[in-house]
């Protein structure tokens, strides 16, 4: 019961601050979970990232002449 | 000698439109819970702006590394 007051106080009752608890959510929360699957499909893919990859390529970085 | 009011002494109160400061008072905390909720919402909408990216959300202290772009100058095109 007190929790329930406590986040309708401080979140749901006035609308300006419910408003701005959604908007900051989505702008953290977007950011947030963009990183943390960036982390993990490169830790799962790792090896087989270009990042990876272009290290064990020879010559790569030097100039390419294709003739 | 008789020493009487004829009329109400009406004195204007500093105002800006219709706004006075006792009004002003009374909007002034809506005003900026409001305005907070209008900044949030702005950056939502312009997260994948580049022009925000580069200029206002790359310098949030701990969450702006997500805005900053690393290449390698290498995978650059010339």
């Amino acid at each position: 019961m007190s929790f329930y007051h406590t986040v309708f106080n401080t979140v749901f009752k006035r609308n300006s601050v419910f408003l701005t608890t959604i908007f900051a959510g989505a702008f953290v929360f977007q950011a947030v979970f963009d990183e943390g699957v960036n982390k993990w499909w490169e830790a799962r893919n790792k090896g087989k990232l270009w990042k990876d990859v272009k290290l064990t390529i020879p010559g790569a970085g030097e100039e390419e002449d294709d003739e | 000698m008789v020493n009487y009011i004829s009329k109400p002494a009406y004195k204007a109160v500093a105002h800006f439109g219709q706004i006075t400061p006792t009004a002003f008072k009374g909007y002034f905390t809506s005003l900026i819970f409001w305005g907070t909720a209008t900044v949030f919402g702005l950056a939502t909408f312009t997260e994948a702006w580049p022009l925000f990216q580069k200029n206002v959300y790359s310098k949030i202290p701990v969450l702006g590394k997500h805005w900053q772009k690393e290449v390698d100058p290498q995978d650059l095109p010339i």
